[in-house]
């Protein structure tokens, strides 16, 4: 069928095209644009509810294509691929709607948007990626594409931000072609396949097979801000909102996480990585991660740097469910890339509506925002308490299953490493929440130009996102046991990954 | 009743929603005393164990009601009705009504699904959903010492959540009586019970607390952590001697202690606070006891559940009875309503307290050899520091000049939870012993704690002897004080600089957590040297 | 062949027609010329390429005398790629010179005729089938090049034409001296009968002539050390001039060298000489990007970038001489990868250069300020270009470092793949030192005029091309099998 072949090159194209059209359109067709933009996004979302449909009855959507001897070009939608992309192609859509309210009438738009729909595009082919070949493809692709966004305000602040970036995401990206190079050299064509496909290497391969993971979770490690690895995330906050929404939910951080798993469970597969015993660095590094991440959140004042350090700890939490032996950490590492997701997005959002309408940057300027705004910080109420697992919050299912899967791992030290984590959430969100809800407002606000009219707090366009990834947060939580929740989905991933596995 | 169950959760949620809207908020506030009604209709009607199971909900929701849970869930409800009636006359003139209403129903939904929950996860749930939702009704008033109750109620309430989350989990994961999880579960419930050192929010947050906040927060919420251990301690399934003789221990500790600092107080909440610690000791003592002997857990369990509705009972109606003086002086009928209860928790003859602690007595005699001693004495003890302790708050309260008369908006409420008092030791009479009840020996047991509490009280105020003065919330004032000082040996570098200038930081300091805060003040000077960039806000004292 | 046409030899006529055309007739209608042309020669080119992956390499003997009396023209698979590329290059350079010298005219009613002559001369280089015509066609790129360098006048292109001349009448005599000892020795000049008498034990003066030609070579290739001449005379000629230089012209000696040492004396090469020359090259592209990064001018800049990218061609030799087979194919295809990826891209930078040097009127990279706002194609088109010359996916030139790194990896040379990792690292330092500069706002003072489209548009289709060849790297790989190994 022509439709197996092309629906995942559409899903791809589906936001590229329109990407490039915008990139060369005239900064005042705004209608136009807007179109453009609106019209990717829901055709990509409906292509994903096409294959979706198609994966739930194992039914396979692959496009090859030879690039070099030896070398293809895969696109594949396994189950794995369809979370990811589906997580993409959804905030895309929130993120954008977000992006035309936040940038009215900013300049360089075109721009702008151009780079937001490569910047998607590129996360979405490394959700397809269906060989370690094509996911480095995209994943430099992203650093590419996130670049421009990175330094889209020109300041100097931003360049130096950007220059940064830079400086360790083609570092890692280096690291990761070494290593892919050298896999290739020793298995082939590195498909990624439940269960991984090294485990058939001879056994005297191990040493360097183990190198390599070293240089692999590097690689992708630099995307994901594992400690040392993270000094970029933080700085490059000063993107603009929608931007940074992107790059800590779905795109950049997202995207080395994700690699996370596709090397772990894919390519190594997480039995034959147990047997190499790579598996508990990989979590004392998450772990440390993890801590390191929430000490550093408590020393920032700036709100969107507090949320950036945020991520780097949140993230953390996949690669640590990753780590964790056993179908119940997976579930937790795979489903937290989606709760992380809907929760950080809500909480950028958040800062950026904030920043936007009465020019609040910094947390100690929050002081009684909540009777201004009660919508955004109701949003931002639930995305923190998401954060720190509090019930029926998202952020609870996967800790729920993490802990459990690091029993079952045989790793109780990460329960401890989990209950500081919260405890440190709690005490970076908790103060913003007293401040915002319990402090009385100041007689100005810092910078207000968006009068609230109508009952409205502030521009419809930058209200409605943040509330709807929060009900979604509230949703994928509390509804978590039901099907077709993020939880429910990644049960089936983890019911494949795991060949011999039994308990 | 599936209905019933779904609505008993529902309908305070919903009316939190409502008040929270403007427009909808006029409303929903004369609603929301009523909003315990379909638990209460529930707890009542449920005559049999019944279950609803939600599988879609988060891991697999089981809601339902259990022999124990009816109990809690009767004695939560009816708490929780009085204390919104008296919430809408106490807050029939303050502007922030509408903000404390919200809490206090998302609060009392948390208390009813902790009641009403039976699998682990949605217990959890509740549980967080009624810990975090207090911080609002602990720290309303927004003086100085609302602000200090709620920083330390909430670093203890987060503390707690993760020690409960962890136990759990390893209660699940591992095995219900590995050591690690019951100790987890023991000390993170042990925060709402209030096992020495977690005790210290008590104190500030009841004095700090509004008086309808307070009653719930002492009567009810404070049970919940009971229920806690009630449900998730491998109690009478598993011997674990050794955690179950510390667990005892620590309650006596908590019985003497709690009466003795508590004479100390000079506040009505802290006194009442310091009363509830003691009372708490007991639930420490028998569950202690449960773990230490299995085979006596089904007889302390319904003892405990008795002792609870009691407590909870007349602790409520205490708090509800402070209010009602505090605002109108301590007329004759003001004092006659605080006495039933003081009485009851003083264990007096013909109380729900008599009752109460006679089941514990029984239950628990056939311990091993030193508490099979030891009991009596500390149970004696017990009722004695409860009395004096109660003589003290009658004496106080009994100096309040009387101003006009308390509307039906106080009164009632205040009556119903009364009622309550008086309604469990009659609905208990059928299944207490009375023969044993009405034996000599044991009404003079009951009767002399209270005559030598009265007589000790009389002599002191003759003799014009003052109390000692230890401040509410005890050993955290020194803990504070030693966390402040290593602060001031090692100021960070931004509140140096400020020094030296002289100026001070015009904005207050971060809320958050004192203690916690100070710790980390000391990790921001290592990291300061270290070249982290510390902003001043979040370290100021 | 059915129909009789042979594309061949009309490769090096068509452009030798132009060329006299144009000067005839002015640059105006010999530009347009010159257009028509290429995209006729493009056609042929592919068809070439079509007939070659079909039948195979072939022989073509120039009036159907044949060797040893007549000329002798060979194509196989390199030589088909490297025809490819230069129509591929030349065409859009062509649309684009036409425009550029619309807007400034110095020097174009020379670029024409020679532009032809330069292009004839490559194309026969390519298919030259014995080492005396190859010096031919080597001595009149050379000047044809020179000639290139000097069209815009004044002391400083002269100067450096000057230069150029002097390297690389020098490369060219180093390499005649090698062809006489060669002909002295065996008394042959063609390929075809040289490489089977020429073995282990060759005499002396062969490898003596080997050594010479070899270097001469590499002079006019422009390896480090041999660099000197190159960024003055890339960097000061007109855009259009300096991107056929950098782009194709470097390219031929290259070829050449490649040819040499593969095909004619492969069993004289050792180890040590593969890796003197790959450490050149490792040298060539640390010192390349290191003096690219501290430019001040744009166009000097993306000159020192083709010394570093030169020296990732030179690569090639340690990574394809005595190790294992499947490597060596890896490294070949990885080197003539790298050539096509960096003629398209070089071209598109120089070209994207050029434009961003006509809009704000200075050579200067501090102040392209405004150039992301007011010409967002051309900037791209640099991005793009960038993108390829750092080897970062999917772009030509990143199949090429795949290639190298495999090759590397499989024969056990891990020390190239440092080198390779930091080059892509440094030419991602310079790169986006230029795309930070363009991102800010017009300086006070500055202005940024509109160019015309068709210079953005051809820029950006060199650059697109080069993007694409990352996708189909395989045919490419295809073609160059022709006539290898098997």
């Amino acid at each position: 069928m022509i439709a197996d072949t092309w629906l995942p090159v559409a899903v791809v194209l589906s936001s590229l095209v329109p990407g490039l059209f915008i990139f060369f359109l005239a900064e005042s067709r705004v209608r136009l644009r807007t179109t453009l933009n609106l019209a990717g996004a829901f055709v990509k979302l409906a292509l994903i509810g096409v294959m979706l449909w198609g994966v739930l009855r194992e039914h396979a959507y692959v496009f090859t294509h030879t690039v070099l001897p030896g070398v293809e070009l895969v696109f594949k939608a396994d189950a794995l691929a369809m979370l990811f992309v589906t997580l993409s192609a959804a905030l895309w859509l929130f993120t954008t709607v977000y992006a035309i309210g936040y940038l009215e009438g900013a300049p360089n738009r075109s721009r702008f948007f151009g780079f937001f729909s490569l910047c998607v595009t590129a996360t979405v082919g490394v959700a397809m990626a269906g060989n370690l070949f094509t996911f480095f493809v995209f994943y430099e692709l992203l650093t590419l594409a996130t670049y421009p966004l990175v330094v889209h305000r020109g300041t100097e602040k931003a360049l130096r931000a950007g220059h940064i970036y830079l400086a360790y995401t083609l570092g890692g990206g280096a690291l990761l072609l070494i290593s892919t190079v050298w896999l290739y050299g020793l298995a082939g064509q590195v498909d990624f396949a439940p269960g991984g496909t090294l485990s058939a290497l001879p056994p005297a391969m191990a040493g360097q097979l183990q190198i390599i993971f070293l240089l692999l979770i590097a690689g992708v490690g630099v995307k994901a801000a594992l400690v040392p690895l993270h000094g970029w995330l933080p700085l490059a906050m000063v993107a603009p909102a929608p931007v940074s929404a992107l790059l800590h939910a779905v795109a950049v951080v997202k995207a080395g996480a994700f690699g996370i798993v596709r090397i772990v469970y894919e390519v190594y597969g997480i039995e034959f990585a147990q047997s190499l015993a790579l598996l508990l660095p990989l979590a004392i590094v998450a772990s440390i991660t993890i801590i390191w991440g929430s000490l550093r959140a408590l020393f920032q004042d700036d709100l969107k740097k507090r949320l950036a350090y945020s991520t780097v700890s949140q993230v953390s939490y996949i690669v640590l469910g990753v780590a964790l032996f056993g179908p119940v950490g997976t579930i937790g590492g795979i489903v937290h890339l989606v709760h992380q997701g809907i929760m950080k997005i809500t909480l950028f959002f958040c800062a950026g509506n904030y920043a936007e309408t009465l020019g609040i940057h910094k947390v100690s300027e929050m002081d009684g925002v909540g009777r201004r705004m009660p919508w955004t910080t109701l949003a931002f109420t639930i995305g923190a308490f998401g954060m720190i697992g509090v019930p029926p919050l998202a952020g609870f299912i996967s800790k729920w299953y993490l802990g459990l899967g690091a029993l079952e791992a045989g790793m109780p030290w990460v329960l401890a490493v989990l209950a500081v984590s919260s405890l440190l959430n709690a005490a970076y969100f908790l103060p913003i929440l007293h401040r915002a809800w319990f402090r009385a407002p100041p007689a100005t606000w810092p910078d207000e130009h968006i009068p609230a009219r109508r009952g409205w707090e502030t521009v419809p366009l930058l209200l409605l996102p943040p509330l709807a990834t929060a009900a979604v947060s509230l949703l994928a939580g509390l509804f978590a046991a039901s099907a077709f929740s993020p939880l429910d989905w990644a049960t089936l991933i983890a019911d494949r990954e795991y060949l011999q596995w039994t308990p | 009743m599936d209905a019933l169950i779904v609505a008993s959760l529902a309908l305070p949620l919903l009316l939190a929603l409502l008040v929270a809207q403007p427009r909808s908020r006029a409303v929903a506030l004369s609603l929301a005393p009523w909003a315990p009604l379909p638990a209460l209709a529930l707890a009542l009607a449920a005559r049999e164990p019944l279950g609803l199971d939600l599988p879609d909900v988060l891991t697999g929701l089981q809601l339902g009601v259990d022999d124990s849970g009816r109990v809690f869930l009767l004695f939560t409800s009816l708490i929780w009705l009085a204390a919104g009636g008296f919430a809408r006359g106490w807050f029939a003139d303050d502007p922030r009504r509408a903000r404390f209403m919200v809490f206090f129903l998302l609060t009392q939904a948390g208390n009813l699904g902790a009641c009403l929950a039976l699998d682990a996860a949605g217990f959890y749930a509740f549980y967080a959903l009624m810990s975090f939702a207090a911080y609002g009704l602990v720290a309303h008033d927004g003086d100085t010492a609302a602000r200090r109750a709620g920083r330390v109620y909430l670093v203890l309430a987060v503390a707690g959540e993760m020690l409960i989350l962890s136990g759990l989990l390893l209660a699940l994961g591992l095995a219900p009586d590995h050591p690690w999880a019951v100790a987890c579960l023991v000390l993170g419930f042990g925060v709402k019970v209030g096992l020495p050192l977690l005790h210290v929010s008590l104190p500030l947050a009841y004095a700090a607390a509004p008086i309808p906040a307070a009653a719930v927060l002492a009567g009810a919420m404070i049970k919940a952590g009971v229920l806690g251990w009630l449900r998730f301690l491998p109690l009478g399934a598993a011997a674990l001697p050794d955690s179950g003789q510390l667990l005892m221990a620590t309650g006596a500790l908590m019985i003497v202690g709690g009466s003795v600092i508590g004479l100390a107080q000079r506040q009505p909440g802290a006194i009442l606070a310091y009363s509830s610690v003691a009372q708490m000791g007991h639930f420490a003592l028998g569950v202690g006891a449960g773990l230490t002997a299995p085979a006596l857990w089904p007889p302390i369990a319904a003892a405990l559940v008795v002792y609870a509705a009691h407590h909870a009972l007349a602790k409520a109606a205490l708090f509800l009875g402070v209010g009602v003086v505090a605002r109108h002086g301590a007329s004759r009928a003001h004092l006659a309503g605080l006495t039933l209860p003081a009485l009851a928790l003083a264990g007096a003859p013909f109380t729900s307290g008599m009752l109460a602690k006679l089941g514990l007595k029984s239950a628990l005699a056939g311990l091993p050899a030193p508490w099979a001693d030891a009991l009596p004495l500390l149970l004696v003890a017990g009722a004695l520091g409860s009395a004096l302790l109660m003589a003290r708050l009658l004496v106080q309260a009994r100096e309040t000049p009387v101003v006009g008369d308390a509307p039906t908006a106080l009164w009632a409420p205040w009556l119903l939870a009364l009622a309550g008092v008086a309604g469990l030791t009659a609905g208990l009479a059928p299944f207490a012993s009375w023969s044993a009840t009405l034996q000599p020996g044991a009404l003079l047991a009951a009767l002399w704690p209270v005559f030598a509490a009265l007589a000790l009280t009389l002599a002191a105020l003759k003799l014009r002897l003052g109390a000692p003065r230890i401040p509410a919330g005890d050993l955290l004032v020194p803990i504070e004080r030693l966390l402040a000082a290593i602060v001031r040996l090692h100021p960070p570098r931004a509140a140096r600089a400020a020094r030296v200038a002289g100026t001070r930081d015009p904005s207050p300091a971060a809320p958050g957590i004192a203690p916690a805060r100070v710790a980390l003040r000391r990790c921001a000077v290592v990291g300061a040297a270290r070249g982290f960039r510390v902003p001043a806000d979040i370290l100021r004292p | 062949m059915t129909d009789g046409f042979d594309p061949l030899p009309w490769l090096i006529v068509l452009p030798l027609a132009w060329g006299t055309l144009a000067f005839v007739l002015g640059p105006g209608r010999g530009a347009r010329l010159a257009i028509a042309a290429l995209a006729v020669q493009t056609l042929l080119a592919l068809q070439l390429a079509g007939e070659l992956v079909d039948g195979g390499a072939r022989a073509y003997a120039v009036g159907g005398w044949g060797a040893p009396l007549g000329i002798d023209l060979y194509a196989d698979g390199l030589a088909g790629v490297m025809l490819l590329l230069t129509q591929a290059v030349a065409l859009p350079l062509a649309v684009y010179a036409r425009g550029y010298f619309a807007a400034t005219p110095k020097g174009r009613d020379v670029f024409w005729p020679v532009t032809g002559l330069l292009v004839a001369a490559l194309n026969a280089l390519f298919v030259s089938a014995d080492v005396f015509n190859i010096y031919v066609t080597l001595e009149l790129l050379g000047l044809a090049a020179v000639g290139l360098v000097a069209i815009a006048g004044g002391t400083a292109p002269v100067t450096a034409a000057l230069r150029y001349l002097l390297a690389t009448l020098l490369g060219s005599g180093a390499y005649l001296l090698g062809v006489a000892l060669l002909y002295g020795t065996y008394g042959s000049v063609s390929l075809e009968v040289l490489a089977p008498l020429i073995d282990g034990d060759a005499p002396r003066a062969v490898v003596l002539a080997a050594a010479l030609m070899l270097a001469g070579l590499m002079l006019k290739t422009a390896l480090f050390p041999f660099h000197f001449w190159l960024p003055p005379a890339h960097g000061g000629a007109p855009a259009p001039v300096s991107a056929l230089l950098s782009a194709l012209v470097i390219k031929a000696s290259f070829y050449l060298v490649v040819r040499l040492w593969l095909d004619l004396f492969e069993p004289l090469v050792t180890a040590a000489a593969a890796q003197l020359i790959g450490a050149l090259g490792a040298a060539a592209i640390v010192w390349g990007s290191l003096l690219a990064l501290t430019q001040t001018r744009l166009k000097m800049l993306v000159a020192y970038s083709t010394v570093a990218q030169i020296g990732y061609l030179f690569l090639l030799f340690p990574l394809a001489t005595l190790v294992p087979p499947a490597a060596a194919d890896s490294a070949l295809q990885g080197g003539v990868m790298q050539a096509l990826a960096h003629g398209l891209a070089k071209a598109a930078m120089f070209a994207a250069a050029g434009g961003m040097i006509v809009a704000t009127g200075r050579d200067d990279i501090n102040r392209l300020g405004g150039v992301g706002a007011r010409l967002p194609l051309t900037l791209f088109t640099f991005g793009l270009a960038g993108v390829t010359l750092m080897g970062l996916p999917p772009s030509g030139g990143f199949s090429a470092k795949w290639l190298l790194l495999q090759a590397a990896l499989e024969s056990g040379q891990w020390w190239w793949v440092a080198v390779m990792v930091a080059g892509g690292l440094l030419t991602a330092a310079y790169v986006f030192k230029v795309l930070r500069r363009a991102f800010l706002p017009v300086a006070e003072g500055d202005s940024v005029t509109p160019v015309p489209r068709v210079l953005e548009v051809s820029a950006f289709a060199l650059a697109l091309a080069a993007i694409l060849l990352g996708l189909t790297g395989a045919p490419v790989m295809d073609l160059l099998a022709v006539g290898r190994g098997a």
